[in-house]
């Protein structure tokens, strides 16, 4: 397995980036010494120069440090958005795969209408009911993601009932919950999990669209996407302010998708070979 | 298949209901009082008389299922009462807002079509190759653009920079060019994927054998052949995107300032004009439903190997 992802030169590219944008983020104090809040009302909109390597914004603040620091609001939300929605998912999936019959149907129910619903959409309805905020949006987005894990997870879950370890596990007298964090979950949670990190790009996507809308984070946090929303008033006398945060998200977002696209085939050999 | 017709419609009749029961129970847990920001919106003086006159006068005052109901009773009659904003009526807010959408939708899905098939077959026929590498790549690099960076760097380009086409707004087939590609960028990558992967797929069907051993040319096999039965999944394709077409059209009017429903959304939302955000919430919903219905209808009557139970 490992042999065949270190051929694929797509996926290190992407894992290499991935890592860097990580450790740029985690790093930011030490990499940029000034303050991504920091004002200067004399310097605004300069060019890239020695002192502002990619120049400064709208009120003075370096953009460097504003991305540096954007980082960590990007990254840290797409990867809470994760465990949000893996976590969510994951406990639906696994309640209605075990307890099965009303419950069961009922849950599916709600899954198959969230499916048939334009995602982005519901996301941004939600959001816009309950206030523009960065964890409002996180919510809005588990609120609508969770339910193609759940029918994944519920899936993994029928199919592992059968088998006789759990059976055996069932025969000695073992409690229900205990069965299903013993010897389901281990089993379900590496799937979800890689099926997760597939969706990863989308979700960092769909969190800085929300942001880039007004709906996200609020001024002065220097997420990419509202970073991208202020540039846009400037997009005549400053164009480095939408260049550089876009091209930061591009790059975040393609990293990803190379990673997931060596994850799909190594997963699913079946779609190399074939299609 | 008027079973089956029946069932799917009665089916859309109860998910519309739940998404209608849903929106006005999260609306009215929210915070802010639509009373207090109508009132604040028409530069009214806020006082506790008013306050509690506007609040009647909207309904606000009767009870949650009360006020559902006399919601749901406006709405089958498609009046969803006044905007906070502006008091227009809502439904007329939005259907003189609609034509500008469905307009930049089908102009970007055309352009979509135009640039993904031709590539999407390229990449099949010639499997393994660097060309379908290098479809794969630009795949890859479509769907990781941000659509509202794309547009911000096309209308840097081609309009402050050049000045080929008017930056923002709706007016002239010019002020459509740059959103429609925008928003067709982002849709591409998704048709050529798929179209390459079921052009292979029907590639090594039996079919193809035998009308390739007949002696028929590469290209007539190809198109004639190969072709037609990777096409009837587009017609699925087309349901499986229009979540991103409708999520894309609300970011893309956004960044050009095109007066459609999604940027009426948008305005709703981030000043919690309810009575909108509600109506447009139904309104897509309504639409994406009855588009994946007639998509589903259509491929059964496509593929006659697609048999439904009642």
């Amino acid at each position: 397995m490992w042999r065949r992802l270190r051929r694929d030169r797509l996926a290190w590219v992407g894992l290499l980036l991935l890592g860097g944008i990580g450790a740029a983020a985690l790093f930011a104090p030490w990499l940029t010494d000034r303050d991504p809040l920091e004002t200067d009302f004399l310097r605004r909109f300069e060019p890239p120069s020695r002192e502002h390597p990619l120049g400064t914004d709208q009120l003075g603040r370096d953009l460097l440090a504003r991305l540096l620091y954007g980082a960590r609001y990007t990254l840290g939300a797409g990867l809470a958005a994760l465990v949000l929605i893996l976590t969510v998912g994951t406990a639906v999936g696994l309640g209605a795969g075990l307890v099965g019959g009303r419950v069961d149907a009922f849950l599916m129910r709600i899954v198959d209408v969230l499916l048939a619903f334009p995602g982005l959409i519901l996301a941004l309805a939600i959001v816009g009911m309950l206030g523009p905020s960065l964890g409002n949006v996180l919510i809005g987005i588990a609120a609508v993601s969770w339910a193609s894990y759940a029918r994944v997870v519920r899936g993994l879950v029928l199919s592992l009932r059968e088998r006789e370890f759990v059976e055996a596990a069932r025969a000695l007298g073992a409690p229900r919950l205990w069965v299903a964090r013993r010897h389901i979950l281990p089993h379900v949670l590496p799937t979800v999990v890689v099926l997760a990190s597939l969706d990863l790009g989308n979700l960092l996507l769909a969190i800085s669209a929300l942001s880039f809308l007004g709906v996200g984070a609020q001024a002065p946090t220097p997420e990419w996407g509202r970073m991208l929303n202020d540039a846009r008033a400037f997009l005549w006398q400053a164009p480095h302010l939408m260049l550089f945060p876009g091209l930061a998200l591009f790059l975040v977002v393609l990293a990803c998708n190379f990673l997931g696209d060596g994850l799909r085939d190594l997963l699913d050999p079946h779609l190399r070979q074939g299609s | 298949m008027l079973r089956y017709l029946a069932s799917r419609l009665v089916q859309l009749g109860v998910v519309l209901f739940a998404i209608t029961v849903l929106s006005f129970a999260l609306l009215h847990l929210a915070p802010g009082d639509p009373a207090q920001i109508l009132l604040r919106n028409q530069g009214a003086l806020l006082t506790q008389t008013t306050v509690e006159k506007m609040r009647a006068e909207l309904g606000l005052d009767q009870p949650l299922p009360v006020q559902y109901w006399r919601w749901l009773r406006g709405a089958v009659r498609l009046d969803f009462g006044v905007s906070f904003r502006t008091g227009q009526p809502v439904a007329e807010l939005l259907l003189g807002r609609l034509g500008a959408t469905v307009e930049l939708a089908a102009a970007a899905l055309v352009l979509a079509l135009l640039w993904s098939v031709p590539l999407g077959i390229l990449a099949a026929v010639y499997r393994d190759t660097l060309l379908d590498h290098a479809s794969r790549l630009l795949a890859l690099v479509g769907a990781s653009m941000p659509s509202f960076w794309l547009g911000l760097l096309l209308i840097y380009a081609f309009a402050v920079q050049l000045g080929w086409f008017p930056v923002l707004g709706r007016g002239s087939l010019a002020h459509l060019v740059l959103p429609a590609i925008t928003l067709a960028l982002s849709l591409a990558p998704v048709y050529m994927r798929l179209i390459r992967a079921n052009l292979c797929d029907a590639l090594r069907e039996d079919y193809i054998r035998t009308a390739r051993a007949k002696g028929a040319s590469e290209r007539r096999v190809i198109l004639r052949h190969g072709l037609r039965t990777a096409l009837i999944p587009v017609v699925t394709l087309f349901g499986m995107t229009l979540a991103h077409l409708l999520g894309g059209t609300v970011v893309v009017e956004t960044i050009f300032a095109w007066p459609g429903i999604g940027q009426l959304a948008v305005e709703a939302i981030l000043n919690r004009d309810f009575p909108v955000v509600q109506a447009f919430v139904l309104l897509l919903s309504l639409a994406f439903a009855l588009a994946n219905l007639a998509v589903d209808l259509f491929y059964v009557l496509l593929d006659p190997r697609i048999r439904v139970e009642g």
